[in-house]
């Protein structure tokens, strides 16, 4: 399992790793500043997050979150409600109002949307004033490591990002389960209220699972939790 | 000018981190990646939606962070109408909150939300308030062009990394203060 953890290092492997981060932080802040200061031709700029999705769109936007984040893969799986393997079926898009009394209709016809405070609006509206652009999954579940999930029972989990108009919104670091389609797929979940299921976090909600490793299928999550062996989900389960 | 001082503070800022945090290993470069769906100005007005008095407080309190921060030169005001908002409400989502960059260009303006029912259910009763000035902060610093989880390794270094301890780490550090000034053009 590749969380990190605190290593007895020796003295002298401390002072190295401390200079070559140094290092490696001065070269890359030098570029970074220099980029800006210029054209910014190789920084990350979040919009290329999304060149990826196979939507095609006009224009793709990158939204930023906050959520909780987790130090080890282990405080990871408490939090979860459930840590089950999942197949990717369909999925369809929708806008969510910031009302759970609208968790039922938020995903239908947004011309004629009713907001919560009884306004109509209508479809350009809905970002400049309110409402989160999800695509909602419909998945098979597989085994079931953590939760009180069916095994082969369908569920949705409902991601941040979709479309709207031709408008195309990516949350940052979310591995969307449609780009996972055709492998099984570990998802840490969180029950939410109205039946449906997200993604503890996107850096760590979902893993690609391949030869029997599960893979932090986000860029973030990759960087801290790594892979998951079948030992290591064994031995998670086991201790919760 | 500013830029170039906050590129030599950067180095020192990063360089005591790295020292201080090396025992702990598997250290990332600091790289901060600036994010491009912020404002074109660090100086703008925000609208507050859906905020009773306590969460007036809350979103005074994340400006206040910002503008008091050493080294920002910018203000965030609040002011009815602004295209810019920050929308408090309950999200049937699992994040704090979320910035949506919108328009582009001249007209570049942002709606964030801030989603009480996640800040409830992660924090606790007295950690609550601690919470909700500290996303609300984190998302003001998106739409001064700072990015997310800018060094994973040291998760209280920067009020932009998910892992830092939301409960304490509610103010821009000087890590964040001295990338503003680098992102921000």
């Amino acid at each position: 399992m590749s969380t990190r953890t605190s290593t007895n290092r020796p003295a002298a492997a401390r002072l190295a790793i401390g200079t070559l981060v140094v290092g490696i932080f001065v070269t890359s802040c030098a570029s970074t500043a220099a980029e800006h200061l210029s054209a910014g031709a190789q920084v990350t700029t979040d919009e290329q997050l999304g060149a990826s999705t196979q939507v095609a769109a006009d224009t793709t936007v990158t939204v930023h979150a906050d959520f909780v984040g987790y130090r080890t893969i282990t405080d990871a799986w408490d939090a979860a409600d459930a840590v089950a393997f999942v197949t990717y079926i369909d999925e369809k898009e929708g806008v969510l109002l910031p009302d759970f009394s609208r968790l039922v209709q938020p995903y239908e016809d947004l011309d004629k949307a009713v907001k919560y405070d009884g306004r109509t609006i209508t479809l350009g509206q809905w970002i400049e004033e309110s409402g989160s652009p999800v695509t909602l999954a419909q998945a098979k579940i597989g085994k079931v490591w953590k939760g009180d999930l069916r095994p082969d029972s369908t569920i949705t989990i409902q991601q941040g990002g979709g479309h709207i108009g031709k408008t195309l919104y990516v949350l940052e670091d979310t591995a969307m389960l449609r780009d996972l389609a055709g492998y099984p797929t570990l998802v840490f979940l969180n029950y939410l209220p109205g039946g449906v299921y997200d993604p503890l976090n996107p850096a760590v909600g979902t893993w690609i699972v391949k030869d029997g490793t599960a893979t932090n299928a986000s860029a973030t999550g990759q960087q801290i939790y790594g892979s998951l062996t079948q030992s290591d989900l064994e031995k998670l389960a086991a201790a919760h | 000018m500013r830029r170039l001082a906050a590129f030599a503070a950067g180095v020192v800022v990063a360089g005591g981190m790295a020292l201080f945090a090396a025992p702990t290993a598997n250290a990332d470069p600091p790289l901060y990646p600036c994010y491009s769906g912020g404002m074109n100005s660090a100086t703008f007005a925000v609208q507050y939606v859906g905020a009773n008095s306590t969460w007036v407080g809350y979103l005074d309190t994340a400006r206040a962070a910002w503008n008091s921060s050493s080294g920002f030169s910018g203000y965030i005001s609040s002011a009815t109408p602004s295209s810019n908002t920050i929308e408090v409400g309950i999200y049937a989502y699992s994040d704090l909150g979320r910035y949506y960059p919108l328009g582009s260009g001249s007209s570049r303006h942002f709606r964030i939300e801030v989603n009480t029912w996640t800040l409830a259910s992660s924090s606790t009763p007295a950690t609550f308030a601690a919470w909700s000035k500290g996303t609300s902060t984190h998302e003001l610093g998106h739409a001064l062009r700072l990015s997310d989880d800018p060094a994973p390794s040291f998760p209280d270094s920067s009020l932009m990394n998910h892992a830092r301890d939301h409960g304490h780490i509610i103010s821009p550090t000087l890590y964040d203060t001295v990338y503003e000034g680098v992102c921000m053009p």
